[in-house]
């Protein structure tokens, strides 16, 4: 569905992204983890077009990304940025935004397909109770629901995420991961996420890509880039590093012992 | 309150400043005279005519595009402190008309507003381009600073002056919508109406960027052209208006504010609301300008400033607005 084909990117001369090449399929979660400053919020960045490639192309569905116009490639990629900003709107006018890349260049109003996209976007996401409430009244769980309600709103093929969990309690994280497995099997949604815990994209993902210094590391199903030596080596970790099957799962399970 | 009761308050409002602004000055026309006035031929039709008309349209027309210049600027740049004079247009357009009333060419004192308002604007813009990319950060920062030094040789060229240039200087600088020609109206009608309607067509392209301007880009928008165009066409309608008004504080930085608090957040509401409200509220503080005092008028944005100024703070203190969440 996705391919990112050889790409590069330069930052005031130094390089931050390094030949990247991967294809992401459909209906895949696909996990994109590593240390800071990997490039991993850079790769988000390309696919969500905000950046461009010095080398290499990004396609989608066998087409270039530069091929497709903005709103047309919108409507297919919904992407949720790291620390996404919200203003002081009700969560209803923010989950609308969701819907601009539908709009054409003289339409003022919302259509109907458009009010109902958002309602189901916000069931679909649990957030229906909080439609009339300011956006910097909520609780960052609840924020981040509505970040997903917007993104769902736009009815997209792929999903891209980054650190969606970041900040949340556990409980908050279960529910955002519930909710990603429900929109996948519903809606045939394709997922790339950005996740700090290598525990959680053992647990969710299908494959992972592990990032380092700007170039790919690794990249395979959990059982095989989980493994103690690679993450001590990604990381820089010491010995108090270790990796072991899941006991509930049998997926591989990384912790730090004292 | 429901948005329907605001919005005939608004209209309300609409006709009691256009009333008021075209019933009062020195002359006292009572809007019982006015509706005579209207009919018949004699002075007081002739004032209405030449005088209040031409005065009340220019008025409305430069306060309409102060509003959605603020707004739009404000929404470009999230920023609560900014108005359609933060990228130096008013420090520009003082310090051309100054040069022109300095050099004896006060009559092109209008003139030399506009081309120091652009001048200064087209700099500030230059500064803030890098790989076709306008930072909006540097933008801000250029444009203070270039406002700044513009101010100082405002004041240089002040502390030269003979006395008469000197008063012409300050007055210009005080602005005033006293010489409403045709030429002024004309060109501020088709100016700020110009820029409604793009800042009607780009309303959910400011609605995203005003939020964030990395998820409007997600969301399609085109962010670089959308900041050019509402750059652009700001720059050239507030350059118009400070030309033949001088410099009128306040409006596009209130009205935005107090509309965004009060009716919607929601850019396709808040362009046509800022520039009806802008309007309104310019040509009910000149009426106030020109009567508090008769036959002595004050400077209009003296008015602007102290109502402007205490409406908008008892309006934020009973609301729970955060510009920036």
């Amino acid at each position: 569905m996705l391919k990112v084909e050889h790409i590069s990117f330069s930052y005031n001369s130094k390089r931050i992204l390094n030949d990247i090449d991967f294809e992401v399929k459909r209906g895949e979660f696909f996990a994109i983890a590593g240390p800071n400053g990997a490039g991993k919020s850079t790769l988000i960045k390309m696919i969500g077009r905000l950046l461009e490639p010095d080398k290499g192309d990004l396609y989608l569905d066998g087409k270039s990304f530069r091929l497709y116009k903005p709103k047309e490639l919108a409507q297919k990629i919904s992407i949720v940025s790291q620390n996404p900003s919200y203003a002081f709107i009700k969560v209803e006018e923010f989950v609308l935004l969701g819907r601009i890349p539908y709009f054409s260049a003289f339409q003022f109003f919302e259509k109907r397909e458009d009010r109902k996209a958002i309602e189901e976007a916000l069931v679909m996401c649990d957030a229906g109770h909080l439609k009339g409430r300011y956006m910097n009244e909520l609780s960052g769980g609840e924020r981040q629901l509505v970040f997903l309600a917007k993104a769902i709103s736009t009815k997209p093929k792929l999903l891209v995420l980054d650190e969606p969990l970041n900040g949340l309690d556990i409980s908050k994280q279960d529910a955002i991961l519930s909710l990603l497995e429900k929109m996948r099997s519903e809606f045939d949604l394709t997922i790339i996420a950005v996740l700090h815990d290598l525990n959680v994209a053992s647990e969710f993902a299908d494959r992972i890509l592990l990032m380092k210094s700007g170039s790919i590391f690794k990249i395979g199903k959990p059982s095989a880039v989980i493994k103690e030596g690679i993450v001590k080596e990604l990381y820089n970790a010491s010995e108090k590093v270790k990796v072991f099957d899941n006991p509930f799962s049998s997926n591989p399970f990384v912790c730090i012992t004292r | 309150m429901k948005s329907v009761v605001k919005l005939v308050l608004l209209v309300i409002f609409i006709l009691v400043s256009v009333s008021v602004s075209l019933s009062s000055g020195d002359s006292g026309i009572s809007l019982f005279n006015f509706i005579n006035a209207l009919s018949n031929s004699g002075v007081d039709r002739v004032i209405l005519f030449d005088l209040r008309i031409p005065r009340v349209l220019l008025g409305f027309f430069v306060g309409g595009a102060l509003g959605v210049c603020g707004v739009m600027l404000q929404a470009l740049f999230r920023n609560p402190l900014t108005e359609p004079y933060t990228l130096g247009i008013s420090g520009g357009a003082a310090f051309g008309a100054a040069l022109a009333i300095v050099f004896g060419l006060g009559r092109f004192m209008a003139f030399g507003g506009f081309v120091g308002s652009l001048a200064v604007v087209f700099f500030v813009y230059l500064l803030s381009i890098k790989n076709r990319v306008v930072d909006i950060s540097k933008m801000l920062l250029i444009g203070v600073m270039v406002s700044f030094v513009s101010s100082s040789l405002v004041l240089f060229m002040m502390a030269v002056s003979d006395p008469v240039k000197l008063h012409r200087i300050v007055f210009w600088m005080m602005g005033s919508l006293q010489w409403p020609n045709r030429f002024a109206v004309v060109l501020n009608a088709i100016s700020s109406v110009f820029v409604l309607i793009v800042g009607i067509f780009l309303s959910w392209n400011l609605n995203a960027i005003s939020v964030s301007e990395e998820d409007a880009v997600y969301l399609g928008v085109n962010v670089e052209s959308t900041k050019k165009v509402v750059f652009f066409i700001s720059s050239l309608a507030v350059g118009i208006a400070v030309a033949f008004a001088g410099i009128i504080g306040f409006v596009g930085l209130v009205v935005p504010h107090f509309f965004r608090l009060t009716f919607s957040r929601d850019h396709k509401f808040l362009i046509p609301l800022s520039f009806f409200g802008g309007g309104s509220f310019l040509i009910l503080s000149d009426a106030l300008a020109r009567s508090l005092f008769a036959p002595v008028e004050l400077p209009v944005g003296v008015i602007t400033g102290i109502v402007g100024g205490i409406v908008f703070i008892w309006v934020l203190a009973r609301s729970r607005w955060v510009f920036n969440a």
